[in-house]
């Protein structure tokens, strides 16, 4: 952390050659998900996509939550001894602090919740956050959202709305999930099945506020049945599974859910 | 309602390489010792750990004897050929020649280099040429398949390994996931098969009014509680659990016992046993907890042992900052970032002075658990006199022990 932030003083300080040989800051910009503009009280996970890998270590540093006033929210993020990245050091899952989301937690009780119903807050990356090179990001990102009630129903596969699409064409299956999902489990936690059981190869898209699952097939739809299959760790925006909230045990409490989809084209 | 069978499960698999040259780990994360000279290394980065043979030609040193080594970020980077800020995902004590195997990460550079180090008590550090070694490695992940695409460039979760123990022919790996919200516990048979078992796993946190959950586990160890093989894992905000090794079979869903709530706020680092004899010789054995923010603890097997046949935790805690079940002694274990069982007298640790931000490599006298050169106190002073009772010739004599450990044998006071 020392020697960092010493390398950090230095290429402020005196080597703009440093910076000179950086991106431009307006390719610093980060993508942020989940990108609802209302997020529920019991928000679980913050996501950031930088558009280069970042420098390890710092990425507690680089990101602040802001409330209505500007102050900083503190502790918000659970701390990690190993940050979140995926292995291209590109994305950073933040993970709201859980012992101030579940219910009864005597760290909810007491520091109260992170997020507030109805406040506001903005998500910031700040410019000066740094790539694996030393390089600042340039661009201030920044994400305002409000705060809604606590999402406390599981992910129901059944109430899901598929729109069926025509056989023989490579029309999108969309389906409305009917709240925000976890964007993460949207593009891996979800595969659509032929009738022998073999994966449908595609593209997938998301609604606005992740709230629609859009498949697009390579090769056209055929007359026969499909299956939308969804995996038990599926989880909506607060960390709810099929059949499970996040903050209840999963042994005793699970409840029977769907767990295959079926529809067919239309002919 | 089981859906689809998780994937890390059914596409794990082994791999056999002669040589690992076209194959080193890509993140260099938690160590652990296995048989016959093997070394495994976590590989979070590319979902994978290694084994590595390494040569057998080591031989034990004549005694125990401390490591008393104040600066090794200096003989890492030497040793690396590497400057800028390094960064340490674990230490390992080789079991016969008892040196200190660091997991290190080079950072300021534009791209990271990792590696293992051995350092010796004399300062001597190598880097070790896993190039050279004979190796396994195991998948933990298989790859998502290609065949089905998304709106924009998105890494699949992966499991970030926050911790490895070798136990009874099996490695058990505990991670977290940078996708899903899940304790996920593997057992994973060495030599390497194509299959390993995933356990998923509750606890009850009794800093809750009844709620359990799925916390990811943040260290454990296996020891073997009144002849039953159990993994005893730490969490943040710090429930110790107890899982009996046999209840982890593959799909299964588990509640461990939760044990004792050692305080919030505080991320564990390390869980280690070890056995450690008394003044009258007698060996005992222990579990140490090494906490990020708080004291470790350090809990003997007698308690540990009563806690796990007990009901557990099931009341919660009474306020913020409460602990509650098993008794544990607090250690002043302060600053330590890794610890590891070093040999019969001493544990190892890699430890950070707080003053200088220095990383020290240094041993702790077991039953002490503190380095008396830390401390300047009336005792250092050369005209105290030791009274001539029974009390202070004991002080005296275990401190002219704890000099000759730490490398001040001139302080010895007769």
């Amino acid at each position: 952390m020392m020697l960092r932030a010493l390398a950090v003083v230095a290429s402020l300080s005196g080597a703009t050659a440093t910076f000179a040989s950086c991106p431009a800051p307006e390719l610093g910009h980060v993508d942020i998900y989940p990108t609802a503009n209302v997020l529920p009280e019991n928000l679980l996970r913050i996501y950031v996509y930088y558009p280069r890998p970042m420098a390890f270590g710092e990425g507690f540093a680089n990101v602040r939550l802001l409330d209505a006033e500007g102050v900083v929210v503190e502790g918000a993020f659970l701390p990690t001894r190993e940050e979140l990245w995926s292995p291209d050091r590109r994305r950073l899952t933040l993970l709201l602090d859980p012992g101030r989301i579940k219910t009864g937690l005597i760290a909810s009780e007491t520091l109260g919740p992170v997020l507030m119903v109805g406040q506001a807050y903005t998500f910031e990356v700040p410019a000066l956050a740094v790539d694996r090179n030393d390089c600042p990001l340039g661009t201030t990102t920044t994400f305002q959202f409000t705060v809604g009630h606590a999402d406390v129903t599981p992910p129901n596969p059944s109430e899901w709305t598929l729109n069926g699409p025509t056989a023989g064409t490579r029309e999108p299956l969309d389906v409305g999930l009917g709240t925000a999902h976890d964007h993460l489990s949207l593009a891996f936690r979800l595969r659509v099945i032929d009738a022998d059981g073999e994966l449908v190869p595609g593209r997938i898209d998301l609604g606005a506020a992740e709230a629609n699952w859009i498949f697009t097939p390579h090769l056209p739809w055929t007359a026969r049945p499909y299956t939308l299959n969804v995996e038990e760790t599926l989880e909506d925006l607060a960390g709810n599974r099929p059949g499970v909230l996040f903050d209840r045990p999963a042994v005793q409490s699970a409840i029977p859910w769907q767990d295959k989809l079926p529809f067919t084209p239309r002919s | 309602m089981t859906a689809l069978k998780p994937l890390a499960v059914l596409g794990a698999i082994a791999l056999s390489t002669g040589s690992a040259a076209a194959d080193m780990p890509q993140s260099f994360g938690i160590l652990e010792f296995g048989p016959d000279n093997t070394l495994f290394v976590a590989d979070s980065t590319a979902g994978a750990i290694h084994a590595y043979t390494l040569p057998a030609d080591g031989t034990a040193p004549e005694q125990d004897a401390a490591f008393n080594l104040l600066d090794v970020d200096q003989l890492v980077a030497d040793a690396l050929g590497a400057t800028g800020r390094l960064v340490y995902s674990d230490l390992a004590v080789h079991p016969v020649t008892r040196e200190a195997y660091a997991s290190v990460t080079a950072t300021a550079d534009s791209a990271d280099v990792g590696a293992v180090v051995a350092v010796s008590r004399d300062g001597t550090a190598r880097v070790l040429d896993l190039e050279e070694m004979p190796s396994t490695k195991f998948m933990l992940d298989a790859p998502a398949d290609a065949s089905v695409t998304f709106w924009r460039d998105i890494p699949a979760p992966s499991l970030t390994i926050t911790d490895l123990d070798f136990a009874n022919g099996e490695l058990f790996v505990s991670g977290v996931s940078t996708g899903e919200f899940a304790s996920t516990l593997r057992r994973v048979p060495y030599p390497f098969a194509d299959a390993s078992t995933s356990t998923s796993i509750e606890i009850y946190h009794a800093a809750h009014n009844q709620n359990e959950t799925r916390a990811p586990i943040r260290a454990m160890a296996v020891v073997d509680i009144d002849g039953t093989a159990t993994a005893v894992a730490a969490y943040t905000c710090t429930p110790l659990v107890t899982i009996p090794v046999d209840a982890l079979e593959d799909g299964a869903h588990v509640t461990g016992k939760t044990i004792a709530e050692l305080g919030y706020g505080n991320t564990p680092l390390d869980v280690i046993s070890f056995q450690a004899a008394n003044f009258q010789g007698e060996v005992s054995s222990y579990v140490l907890v090494v906490n990020r923010e708080m004291d470790a603890d350090l809990i003997s097997m007698e308690n540990l042992t009563s806690a796990a046949a007990g009901p557990g935790l099931s009341e919660p805690v009474p306020y913020l900052g409460a602990t509650s079940g098993v008794q544990t002694v607090p250690l002043p274990l302060s600053g330590v970032v890794h610890i590891a069982d070093q040999d019969g007298q001493f544990l190892l640790a890699l430890r950070r002075d707080l003053d200088t931000g220095a990383m020290e490599l240094v041993s702790f006298r077991k039953g002490s658990f503190f380095r008396l050169s830390d401390f300047i106190s009336e005792y250092n002073f050369p005209d105290y006199a030791y009274a001539d009772d029974e009390m202070s010739t004991g002080t005296r004599m275990f401190q002219n022990l704890l000099k000759a450990d730490e490398g001040f044998p001139g302080q010895i006071r007769q």
